[in-house]
């Protein structure tokens, strides 16, 4: 998730810094403390020289001035002479931290000079500095501890702002999300004009170039079915004609019947592609006996049982639904007197069922029939189904299937009665 | 005998449907452009008229909206996805129309129906109610009424399209244009028509369709 990412990006950039800061006021704590023991103890062993070479209050003096001091004189040999029996301290000139009985002392030693002038041997002082070092280690501890106070805050801060700052993304995604691919509108985003503003503004571009691209294939297939649709008109129409000229000729007949079928399955392929399934359908009162009727006549055979059912409805669409049912009966049987058109109707809904005593749909193909361009006749588009399907909705009703194998099937068309309206 | 035209460029299709009406009996002419159709609409009287909607020269909107103060009605043939203009058309005088490709039985059916309402009486009448659109008048039995410009229209289109559902919004962009009165203007217009239509002993014509808008049935 990208808040946890911000977050723990922030928080190691502010680790990084406190460390930083951290390491910066030890080092120079350290310095300066170790500096001013430096002064002290140049000074004092300066002090101490002094007093040696000019009168014999010596040692005494020095030791009572600072318990942490540790001073010896050492003759020309290394040899300690007061006080005696200690271990002798090391040299150096300037003064140097050295470990005594893991303890960090400054040493630092002087000549030792008699008052005479001679050189006796050396003064070495010793200061210890552990103070330095405890006072070191607690401002690191408290360091330390700020630092794990300051990251756990600002881990939650940073969370919080986070999430706060990045509601824009998430709204923006969740209207993303929410596009319909058929119909792509675009987002409105109304937050500040930062890159999320930059984003939706691209995908506002992009969605609107995918627009125009659907409405320009949208209008190449609706110019597309306006040559066709003459044509066709005109082959159906004639060969209807012709068919019932000569009756006798079962060639023209057929030839009508296929004509037909390209007809209608062109009527289904055109509503699909001419977008006509977003409009708003021109409804009004009609009987679905009528449309049964006509249908039924279509297909002679056909039995038909009901009278009247007012529905509110557009015509053409739901001849076309009832049409397509049928249609869809009768190649599953192969013969028109097994199929059988039923309306039913109580005040609520009005219910027409298509029956037909083929071979049936077993259950995994009944959950797929309606989905676009699935059929279980090989090379169908299984067009009309989806239509029908499609067309029902956009009725406010619902087209269910029931079926079994090896008895047939029954599609159900339910739709809200006129009177349910008024 | 009733006479039709037929304004349609496509010459196969308009000599199929002129040979099927002529085999029916009707007299038939044809004009394969808009203005050739409007000059035969102006010099000869038809009882229907099939409209293309798609024409080389005219839109078939512009056509109908001329053709709708002739007396014949008017059936548009349309290859036009959009329902949009097919409302449009049926705003503009069309009773009636037909989406491309169409069975030929279909349209002979459809232009019977046509012709039959037509020779049932020449003024628009329904139930007990007829309108009479040379003084804006609605009649019921012995009663008449001029009704206001926009009430007047109001009823016309409701019962010129018996049974057909017209929304609110659609019957406000007709009445008005593009500019929407306030929001429940067309449903006082409708309360007022009803009052009327009562009050004379006329039949209650006029219903709302729950959710949708109104229909005369």
């Amino acid at each position: 998730m990208l808040r946890f990412r911000l977050s723990l990006l922030l928080i190691f950039s502010l680790l990084l810094t406190i460390v930083a800061f951290g390491f910066l006021a030890d080092s120079l704590y350290y310095r300066l403390q170790l500096g001013q023991a430096e002064r002290f103890l140049e000074r004092d062993l300066a002090r101490v020289q002094t007093l040696v070479e000019n009168s014999t209050l010596g040692t005494r003096f020095v030791e009572s001035d600072r318990a942490d001091y540790r001073l010896q004189f050492v003759s020309s040999a290394g040899q300690v002479i007061i006080p005696l029996g200690e271990e002798v301290l090391p040299f150096f000139t300037s003064p140097s931290l050295v470990r005594l009985d893991a303890q960090p002392y400054l040493v630092a030693s002087l000549p030792w000079r008699l008052p005479s002038g001679n050189v006796r041997g050396s003064i070495r002082l010793a200061l210890d500095v552990s103070e330095i070092w405890a006072t070191r280690r607690i401002l690191f501890n408290s360091l330390a501890m700020s630092a794990a106070v300051i990251v756990a805050l600002a881990l939650f801060l940073s969370l919080s702002i986070l999430r706060r700052a990045l509601t824009p993304l998430q709204l923006l995604a969740t209207k993303a999300e929410a596009i319909d691919p058929a119909k792509p509108e675009l987002t409105v985003y109304d937050g500040p004009n930062d890159e999320v503003a930059t984003l939706a503004k691209a995908l506002d571009r992009t969605l609107a170039a995918i627009r125009e691209r659907q409405e320009a294939e949208r209008d190449a297939l609706a110019e597309i079915a306006h040559e066709l649709a003459a044509p066709l008109s005109v082959v159906a129409g004639q060969l209807s004609t012709l068919a019932q000229e000569k009756s006798e000729d079962s060639r023209f007949v057929a030839a009508r019947d296929a004509a037909n079928e390209l007809l209608y399955t062109s009527q289904d392929l055109l509503t699909l592609a001419r977008g006509e399934l977003e409009f708003d359908l021109e409804l009004a009162a009609l009987d679905l006996g009528d449309i049964a009727r006509k249908v039924a006549k279509e297909y002679p055979g056909v039995q038909l049982e009901g009278e009247s059912a007012e529905v509110l409805a557009s015509e053409e669409r739901m001849t076309q639904v009832v049409r397509n049912l049928v249609r869809n009966a009768v190649q599953a049987c192969g013969q028109t007197c097994l199929v059988k058109i039923k309306l039913e109707q109580d005040s609520q809904t009005v219910k027409l069922h298509v029956i037909d005593q083929g071979p049936g749909i077993d259950e995994y193909m009944q959950k797929r029939i309606f989905e676009r361009y699935y059929s279980k006749k090989r090379g169908g588009t299984g067009v009309g189904l989806v239509v029908a399907k499609k067309l029902v909705d956009q009725h406010e009703g619902s087209l269910s299937l029931k079926s079994e194998p090896g008895k047939g099937s029954c599609f159900t068309i339910s739709l809200p009665s006129l009177e349910s309206y008024l | 005998m009733a006479q039709i035209l037929i304004i349609e460029d496509d010459e196969r299709l308009a000599s199929m449907v002129a040979g099927e009406l002529w085999q029916a009996g009707y007299q038939v002419a044809h004009a394969s452009l808009g203005a050739e159709g409007l000059f035969l609409a102006e010099t000869q009287s038809f009882d229907l008229i099939v409209l293309d909607l798609n024409l080389p020269d005219m839109d078939g909107i512009e056509i109908a909206e001329q053709l709708s103060d002739k007396s014949a009605s008017i059936l548009m043939l349309t290859a036009r996805g959009d329902v949009e203009s097919r409302v449009q058309g049926l705003y503009a005088g069309a009773s009636d129309y037909m989406t491309k490709p169409f069975s030929t039985q279909e349209l002979l059916a459809r232009i019977h129906v046509r012709l039959r309402e037509r020779s049932q009486d020449e003024s628009l009448c329904y139930a007990n109610l007829k309108l009479e659109e040379a003084s804006s008048s609605l009649n019921i039995q012995e009663h008449s009424f001029v009704l206001p410009e926009l009430e007047f229209k109001l009823l016309k289109l409701l019962l010129s399209h018996p049974n057909r559902l017209f929304s609110k919004e659609a019957l406000e962009a007709q009445l008005y244009g593009g500019l929407m009165p306030g929001s429940n203007t067309i449903e006082v217009f409708v309360y007022n028509l009803r009052k009327r239509i009562r009050d004379a002993g006329g039949a209650d014509v006029i219903k709302t369709v729950r959710g949708k808008g109104y229909m005369v049935r």
